[in-house]
């Protein structure tokens, strides 16, 4: 009886949300290669610079290949996919998404309000104009965003776009220890599924329609993510909660 | 002992949802106002583009007087037509705000439009960096005017329903004007590299 219940609570939640917006993939990591353009070796690499760069500044950089944008523009589907999402910091709104449909051609820098100083709309057109487009251009897909990537964290940390790829590896490359790795991952697999669970009772309540305490456990939600770090690579949904406005660049092939 | 005890926990939370509900209509006015402010920041910085982009384009192509003068004038008129929280409710003030800024757009299609002739123009990186600018600025309005028609959808559905309709009468609370979706504000021209 409880499980026919979840079931129908489950169902209600998936239909009253898909109703709203356009679909957004699910943020399974900070490489989503759902058009499938990325060599997997290239896709590895990605999230580990993404990853560590997230590490060392709190930046979210997410990569995303779309194989349609579901009669968007990208400039429409970019920002609503960066909400959806919550890509960046809630406060700094230092997220930035790449994203290429290459059914399409095109491809976007969308930048987070936070981050719209430091990656300018003329940077950012820079970045795909003379970085991107010529490797996408060629159908070198998985060269074009890895050398797209690069450029924007090389001007995230105050270098030059042409920064070489080669010298990022070598400044983030770190010694790991261990011993307090197995700590970790052991309190953060903990604690993804303490947010899974809280997940569900999250959408139960939002099929249930009670808007004030869907805002209470929001905000309980928001203060436990920022406590424990919970970031977007468990795949539990909860982002910094980084808002955007518009900002970045596009590109067309 | 049981029957009282459900009697409060029912009161309970019809209280909080009565507070919730009667706060809401505030929460979203703020919401309007805030999202308004964003929507006359974003053009409010492509106003500051334009005499950048005035200027260099007048460097390759000082004879386009006429088009000059228009976003000149345009641009004049746009910056004296504002809209503070106070005439927020005054839908002809909107429609007035709308129009200015639509000339504006027209005038800086048309300026972009003569740009594409001349070449060396289009290869000068300081007119390529304010296009980009520009683009991203137009992209910014379109998506801060998408928050100001769903922050009045909210706002007006919220009092016209039950039961927001109660409370708004303590507020006084109006329906608000809306932008209409894409009037005015035109793309401009894409260029292609």
């Amino acid at each position: 009886m409880g499980q026919l219940l979840f079931a129908f609570f489950l169902a209600f939640f998936i239909v009253s949300t898909t109703l709203a917006q356009p679909s957004f993939p699910a943020l399974t990591g900070r490489v989503v290669d759902n058009a499938h353009i990325i060599s997997p070796n290239e896709k590895n690499n990605l999230e580990e610079i993404l990853a560590q760069h997230e590490q060392k500044t709190s930046n979210q950089l997410v990569v995303v290949t779309l194989p349609s944008l579901q009669g968007l523009t990208i400039e429409d589907y970019g920002y609503k996919l960066g909400r959806a999402w919550g890509i960046g910091q809630k406060g700094k709104n230092n997220g930035v998404l790449l994203i290429v449909a290459p059914n399409d051609r095109t491809v976007r820098i969308e930048v987070g309000y936070g981050l719209e100083g430091v990656l300018t709309d003329a940077i950012t057109s820079q970045i795909i104009q003379t970085i991107i487009l010529p490797k996408l251009k060629n159908k070198d897909y998985s060269g074009g965003i890895a050398d797209g990537a690069s450029a924007i964290i090389n001007v995230m940390v105050g270098k030059s776009i042409g920064y070489q790829k080669s010298d990022i590896y070598n400044d983030f490359k770190e010694e790991p220890v261990l011993g307090i790795i197995f700590v970790l991952i052991f309190i953060r697999i903990i604690i993804g599924i303490i947010s899974s669970f809280l997940l569900v009772l999250f959408s139960i309540l939002s099929a249930l329609g009670m808007p004030f305490l869907l805002n209470r456990f929001e905000k309980i939600l928001n203060k436990l993510g920022l406590k424990f770090g919970i970031r977007k690579g468990f795949g539990v949904g909860f982002g910094g909660r980084g808002s955007k406005g518009g900002g970045g660049s596009s590109g067309r092939w | 002992m049981q029957k009282k005890y459900w009697i409060f926990v029912i009161l309970a939370v019809l209280a909080l949802f009565i507070i919730s509900s009667v706060n809401s209509i505030p929460k979203l006015d703020e919401k309007v106002t805030a999202s308004w402010s964003q929507v006359e920041n974003q053009y409010q910085r492509r106003m500051d583009l334009i005499p950048n982009l005035v200027k260099t384009v007048k460097g390759y192509a000082a004879h386009e007087k006429s088009t000059f003068e228009e976003v000149t004038n345009a641009r004049a008129n746009a910056t004296k037509v504002t809209i503070d929280a106070s005439n927020l409710n005054d839908p002809a003030a909107i429609a007035k705000f709308e129009q200015a800024q639509g000339q504006l757009s027209s005038a800086l299609s048309k300026l972009l439009a003569v740009s594409e002739n001349y070449p060396n123009l289009k290869a000068d990186q300081n007119f390529l960096a304010l296009q980009s600018q520009l683009e991203g600025t137009e992209n910014r309005i379109a998506v801060a005017r998408m928050d100001y028609i769903q922050a009045v959808q909210q706002y007006n559905t919220t009092i016209r329903t039950f039961p927001g309709l109660i409370w708004a009468r303590i507020y006084g609370a109006q329906v608000k004007p809306n932008f209409t979706a894409t009037s005015g504000a035109e793309k401009a021209p894409d260029v292609q590299f």
